[in-house]
């Protein structure tokens, strides 16, 4: 019941639209920033307990700054592989040059010429999982053992053969017409040649990633048997022998081998550059049909790496220039219980506060987290004509607050008046 | 959700459909390219408007029967083209230059001096009737190794096209490889390792295996890799000189002979496999027809020694033909198309006598057959008659040769240039069969993977509506962001 009171009342309402007016200056001046989320005003009363009946105090108003984080942007696509977006729940986990992790939508990566990190715009570097050496294992609520992603450590890295496989079908009725190339026999320790029906070969590369080329002599033993002899084509050095049994379905098998006895084998180990390699027989058919072995091996000769392609689950893949991929990094997916809850700070990163809930790092497209589309940003999800609606709300509330001030104002000086 | 939403999703409505004109306009300038394949812009549709993926119109396994069709039709046109040179030079059986022919004349001109002994001129016709077959042998198989050496030169060319082709092709697969793993497009780059593999199925048949990654690996028809992760080599020593019974190099890949008798693993179809069939097939054969034919004659020919007992070393030595003027009778017939000549004991130009041809004894007179002393008994045609009747006698043929059997030097002949006729029709029936066979394939790849303008125009026509009106959109939502910012003002 005071005039006073009317006063303050009209204040704290213009003081409160100034607060709209401003989340509004904010939101129209990002509405193109990358991974923004909107700021909106949320107003609360603010009562002054009455006294007596019959009279009241006018109270003020109280403003809540919201954040609307939940609310996805529009993924606009781009022409950039490193500018990753979030299509679904979830944040990239970043670090400032101090090595503090925070949250972020705004995934415009590019590569830092100096580190060779990928930095977004507002210098925050991304973080992922080394995988180069085995699967990722998350510490689930902590950012221990996130690195920052960094190709330069796969420049020029050979992967050595660990293993192949051979498929196919070698003909049933294929005569031994060939020669292979004179070679001590390990098996036996002595020089000797052997005729073979057919030849394939296949191209492995040693742990210093030069290129091994493996001759498969194959030798129709008769009786559904086979003899596979693996010979190094730059030597004619023999390497390996196996023996290869197949049943009367054609289906490889065990085989009887004098002096060894029966045995199934299902592949045969190579030693080249001393790193054993096995080959994996157990597809081979020996049927009445054509010819038609084919081979393949993993490894992989050093060349440069090329590019980065980040894949939809996270994964980041080094390309390198002769179009084989390794798989580097694996990037997580955070989240909180409450993200529009998060501690909003400079460069569209977030932190967690205690109204937020808990950091809980997952992977993409896991458990209800979404997936990261590589060629595609974030747009700030702020509409600029509701801003502009909203700016006009709130000069019009704005201008009626200053009327009530204005009228409390005049009201009081009648007040003033009664006394002469 | 709003108009700067409407606005986004406008303006990537935008950027798709010039994309999709864009690929418009890569199929139509590529309509007249037969090797190029329909690109299609998909619109994929997502919350944020949608993305272009450029996809290419592919159908494997028309592919691989163009590629089949190609290498089946390289080889048979190889194989026609030798044929057809050996048959140009040799001639039918009815073309007077053909040795059958001059087995007939030089028979019947064996005839007449038959009747008349003592006719000088019909002793000379006989000579000369000799020596035109002899020489039509000598000509016919200097034709076969030309065949042979043009064959090898050839194959020598075709290893060095593999090669290089290989090279490309390495080129053209890591450019697939490196844009699939960056998601790129690369439906140019497949086009063009396609491209390569049509021009290499010429060359040599192969079958293809897909890997992971967008890699290829390439094998022959005979499963020997072509490429596997890199490129096979592919040798041949070519052979400089083709002679009688010279046996040319093998092609190796990757260190397996793929032609020649001894090979593990020999090619089926591609220029090589018509080349070396070619080379050490069907010109072998008719080398080894010439050469019977030759032996043949010498034989018949030989004269036989009349000393009284112990017989000499050599009872029989060489008559009117010779093995290139030794009096031996050659042990076997290789190369004697080659190398047979007329006595020169029989040819008065170089010191002969007509009438050795009547009496024998071209050898000394130890080898003639008239019992008469040498001068007398003009009219003896006991030698003459001798030699007709051998000459008509049925002999045996190796069945190297191919029409080999018991058969008159004769009919031989006449079956000889028959049979290379015949091996010329086989195939030119079989190059017009797979001719046929690479129009219809290259005609259904192309219906499922070549590009229809008609229907590029329609489509263009139609993107042009889908640009104009997105472009309207922007206009409109432009409006009425206006309205609300002259609402503020």
């Amino acid at each position: 019941m005071s005039l006073l009171g009317v006063l303050r009342t009209g204040v704290s309402g213009m003081g409160a639209q100034t607060n709209r007016i401003s989340t509004v200056a904010e939101n129209v001046q990002n509405s193109g920033t990358t991974g923004y989320k909107r700021a909106s005003t949320e107003f609360s009363s603010l009562l002054v307990d009455g006294g007596a009946t019959g009279t009241y105090n006018s109270g003020a108003v109280e403003t809540t700054v919201r954040r609307a984080v939940t609310e996805g942007g529009v993924n606009a696509s781009t022409t950039s592989a490193s500018d990753l977006a979030i299509d679904g729940k979830g944040f990239f986990v970043v670090q400032d040059p101090a090595g503090v992790s925070f949250l972020t939508r705004a995934g415009n990566f590019v590569k830092d010429g100096e580190t060779g990190n990928y930095v977004n715009s507002a210098g925050f570097s991304l973080l992922g999982y080394d995988i180069s050496a085995g699967a990722a294992v998350p510490t689930l609520n902590s950012t221990d053992g996130l690195v920052p992603v960094n190709m330069s450590k796969f420049a020029m890295q050979a992967t050595a053969t660990k293993a192949g496989t051979f498929g196919g079908n070698l003909d049933a009725s294929a005569t031994n017409t060939g020669t292979t190339p004179s070679a001590i026999d390990p098996a036996t320790g002595s020089t000797a040649t052997y005729p073979y029906a057919k030849k394939t070969s296949i191209l492995t590369y040693d742990p210093q990633g030069a290129k091994v080329t493996l001759d498969v002599y194959l030798t129709n033993s008769g009786g559904n048997n086979w003899t596979a002899r693996v010979y190094n084509a730059a030597n004619n050095a023999q390497l390996a022998t196996a023996n290869l049994g197949f049943d009367t379905n054609g289906q490889i098998a065990t085989v009887t081998v004098p002096g060894v006895g029966t045995t199934a084998v299902r592949n045969i180990t190579v030693p080249v550059g001393g790193q054993a390699i096995s080959f994996d027989f157990s597809t081979l058919t020996s049927l009445a049909g054509d010819y038609s072995l084919k081979a393949s091996a993993d490894g992989k000769a050093p060349s440069a790496v090329k590019a980065a392609q980040f894949d939809s689950d996270g994964t980041v893949y080094a390309v390198y220039d002769d179009g084989s991929r390794v798989a580097a990094f694996k990037v997580p997916v955070a989240n909180v219980e409450s993200p529009d809850n998060l501690d909003p700070k400079a460069g569209n990163v977030y932190t967690t506060s205690t109204t937020s809930g808990d950091l809980q790092i997952g992977f993409a497209g896991a458990g209800g987290l979404g997936k990261v589309k590589s060629g595609s940003l974030e747009s700030s999800n702020v509409d600029v004509s509701t801003e502009l609606t909203a700016m006009i709300e709130a000069q019009t509330v704005y201008t009626a607050n200053s009327k009530v001030f204005s009228t409390g104002n005049e009201l009081l000086e009648i007040l003033m008046n009664l006394k002469r | 959700m709003g108009l700067s939403l409407a606005l986004n999703t406008a303006r990537s409505s935008l950027l798709a459909s010039s994309t999709q004109i864009s690929v418009s306009a890569r199929n139509t300038a590529g309509a007249t390219d037969a090797s190029y394949s329909r690109k299609i812009a998909t619109v994929i549709s997502g919350g944020s408007g949608a993305t272009v993926s450029v996809r290419r119109a592919s159908d494997d396994a028309l592919f691989a029967r163009m590629l089949d069709a190609t290498s089946s039709l390289a080889s048979r046109e190889a194989l026609l083209g030798g044929l057809t040179s050996l048959q140009q030079t040799v001639g039918d059986p009815d073309d007077a230059t053909s040795p059958a022919a001059k087995v007939a004349a030089f028979t019947t001109a064996l005839q007449s001096a038959a009747n008349a002994p003592d006719n000088t001129d019909l002793a000379r016709s006989l000579l000369d009737k000799a020596g035109d077959l002899a020489g039509s042998l000598n000509r016919a198989a200097a034709a076969v190794q030309t065949v042979r050496q043009e064959a090898d030169t050839a194959i020598r060319d075709s290893v060095g096209r593999i090669n290089d082709l290989l090279a490309q092709f390495d080129l053209a697969n890591r450019a697939v490889m490196k844009g699939t793993a960056t998601g790129g497009d690369v439906s140019d780059d497949l086009d063009n390792r396609d491209r390569i593999l049509a021009k290499l199925s010429e060359e040599v048949g192969i079958t293809t295996v897909a890997r992971t990654g967008g890699d290829l690996a390439v094998y022959t028809d005979s499963g020997v890799p072509l490429f596997d992760r890199a490129a096979r080599t592919v040798t041949f020593a070519a052979t400089a000189t083709y002679g009688a019974g010279t046996v040319g190099g093998a092609v190796m890949i990757d260190g397996v002979a793929v032609t020649g008798k001894g090979s593990p693993m020999p090619l089926q179809s591609g220029r090589i496999a018509g080349l070396a069939e070619l080379r050490d097939g069907v010109a072998a054969s008719y080398e080894s027809q010439l050469d019977a034919m030759a032996g043949t004659l010498i034989r018949a020919f030989a004269e036989t020694s009349k000393s009284p007992p112990p017989p000499p070393a050599d009872p029989q030595r060489a008559g009117l033909f010779t093995n290139a003027g030794a009096t031996a009778i050659p042990a076997g017939d290789a190369g004697l198309a080659t190398r047979i000549s007329i006595n020169s004991a029989a040819d008065p130009q170089t010191g002969g006598s007509l009438a050795t041809l009547r009496d024998g004894g071209m050898n000394g007179t130890d080898y003639r057959s008239n019992p008469a002393p040498v001068g007398s008994d003009s009219a003896y045609s006991g030698r003459l008659d001798a030699l007709l009747s051998k000459l008509k006698e049925n002999g045996t043929y190796a069945t190297a040769t191919g029409i080999g059997g018991s058969a008159t030097l004769q009919s031989f002949a006449t079956a000889s240039a028959g049979w290379i006729a015949a091996q010329r029709k086989t195939a030119t029936g079989e190059v017009d069969y797979q001719t046929t066979l690479l129009t219809q394939a290259s005609g259904a790849l192309s219906a499922t993977t070549g590009v229809n303008t008609d229907d590029e125009t329609a489509r263009t026509l139609q993107l042009q509506q889908s640009y104009t009106a997105s472009a309207k959109l922007i206009s409109v939502i432009d409006d009425l962001m206006k309205i609300l910012l002259n609402a503020v003002g």
